[in-house]
């Protein structure tokens, strides 16, 4: 016992102690230090998540054209002029096996399948990289139909005379779709989707089916030189042309980012069901 | 001194709220636009080529270039009798007419290639002219027989397959933007 006391006592034994000590302190402190950024680095993890807007147009089930505001380095700061068409698509035109076949001409009075629908991408589908989206979404579309003709110098210029009516997509509404017929004009039409079109769904079909009528067969311009009569066909060498765009807007204030976005007044009712003024 | 630094602080604030506003004001947009078309082509032109031989003539019609498809059908008109026979070519009992049913297409090499269901020219239509005197060994001093021959694009039904020759509209008529054409 004397000799624990003694040795207890002993100034090599408070210096070891001491540093013992120390040692345990400076230990303790870095594993506070290690805890506390572990825990702050999950907290900044969670707050850089961003919101993501994203479209797709579908034609006969498959994307064939997809943007992301978030993607363009501008389109935040834009506010509402933000947009960024990533993907210019071209749309197929051949819904049927049996039109598909390259030699084939386009069959005039037959109808083509031409279904056309908005998606609203997220990151697990194959659009991901151009067009991810993760918050609801309201969308309208503008389909617009005119004629072109060669120009003569390599180009198309467009055929005001020749009647877009001619051009028959069928237009599906009713199924969620609705019409602005405030801004209805011979070579365009807009529908709205009047529901929230959440992540990773696809509103139903506005458009089914696509038609030329047979009348382009027998309208002909006639001429008459030194008696003799000529008639041309009017819609020879004319191509009819078929765009779709696609607007989408996010799903909060609905009314006055459609209002500031695409400039027209609508309401929103509490089932989030939109509605044109 | 007091007024400068209240002044100073004020244009701060209403800088830092005036940059802070193109933020709020920002909706989320996104667009996107696709499109398509195709070319129509209507032209058609077709040549007739009559070949006479042992009271036999002989019809070949021909699509010429830049042709799309389009369905032929012909007839003879005579004071004598007339047999006719071609591969391909039938015959209609209630107009008479006889039908290609293969469609002649020959278009040109800008506008791409032919269908495979379509073919340039149409197999010969062999018109024989029966003359009692001339199988007797006798020549009439002239005779008439006129062949005729028409064409109408083909048209195709909404499924896609083609409308069969008897059954397209040979009569439909061409419009103009004043009525209907001469």
């Amino acid at each position: 016992m004397k000799r624990i006391r003694r040795l207890a006592a002993s100034p090599a034994v408070t210096a070891g102690a001491l540093v013992l000590a120390v040692c345990l302190l400076a230990f303790s402190t870095v594993g506070g230090t290690r805890a506390a950024l572990t825990y702050y680095s999950e907290n900044y993890i969670s707050t850089v998540q961003m919101q993501e807007l994203g479209v797709s147009l579908m034609e006969n089930g498959k994307p064939v054209a997809t943007g992301n505001a978030a993607t363009s380095a501008n389109a935040r700061a834009d506010g509402a002029q933000a947009s960024a068409l990533l993907a210019p698509g071209t749309l197929i035109l051949q819904g049927q096996s049996q039109f598909e076949a390259a030699t084939e001409p386009f069959k005039i009075g037959a109808v083509y399948q031409e279904q056309l629908a908005v998606h609203n991408p997220t990151d697990n589908g194959a659009a991901a990289a151009q067009g991810a989206s993760n918050i609801t979404q309201y969308v309208r579309v503008t389909v617009t139909r005119y004629w072109v003709k060669p120009d003569g110098k390599g180009g198309l210029t467009k055929s005001p005379e020749l009647d877009p009516s001619l051009i028959g997509l069928n237009l599906v509404t009713g199924n969620g779709w609705v019409e602005d017929t405030a801004a209805r004009t011979g070579e365009r039409t807009v529908l709205y989707y009047t529901r929230p079109l959440q992540p990773g769904e696809t509103t139903p079909v506005f458009a089914d089916t696509l038609k030329i009528d047979p009348s382009v067969q027998v309208t002909v311009r006639q001429s008459t030189e030194a008696g003799k009569v000529t008639n041309t066909y009017v819609y020879d060498g004319a191509s009819f042309q078929l765009e779709v765009k696609v607007d989408a807007v996010q799903n909060h204030n609905v009314a006055d980012a459609v209002r500031s976005a695409w400039g027209r007044a609508v309401t929103v009712d509490g089932a989030g069901t939109l509605s044109l003024s | 001194m007091k007024k400068t630094h209240a002044l100073a602080a004020f244009l701060a604030l209403v800088l830092a709220v005036t940059v802070s506003l193109p933020g709020a004001w920002a909706y989320f947009t996104a667009n996107v636009r696709a499109g398509g078309g195709r070319t129509v082509q209507l032209q058609n032109q077709t040549e007739i080529t009559e070949e006479f031989a042992d009271w036999n003539k002989q019809i070949t019609i021909t699509a010429a270039s830049g042709t799309q498809p389009v369905y032929v059908r012909a007839r003879a008109y005579s004071t004598y009798g007339l047999t006719y026979t071609g591969e391909g070519w039938q015959r209609r009992d209630a107009d008479g007419w006889y039908y290609y049913q293969t469609p002649l297409a020959n278009p040109s090499e800008a506008q791409g290639a032919a269908p495979a269901w379509a073919q340039p020219g149409a197999a010969p239509l062999n018109v024989h002219i029966t003359v009692e005197g001339a199988q007797q060994g006798e020549t009439p001093e002239d005779f008439d027989v006129v062949v005729v021959y028409e064409t109408t694009p083909v048209t195709y039904n909404a499924d896609g397959s083609r409308v069969s020759p008897e059954a397209s509209d040979w009569n439909a008529q061409l419009q103009t933007n004043g009525g209907a054409a001469q």
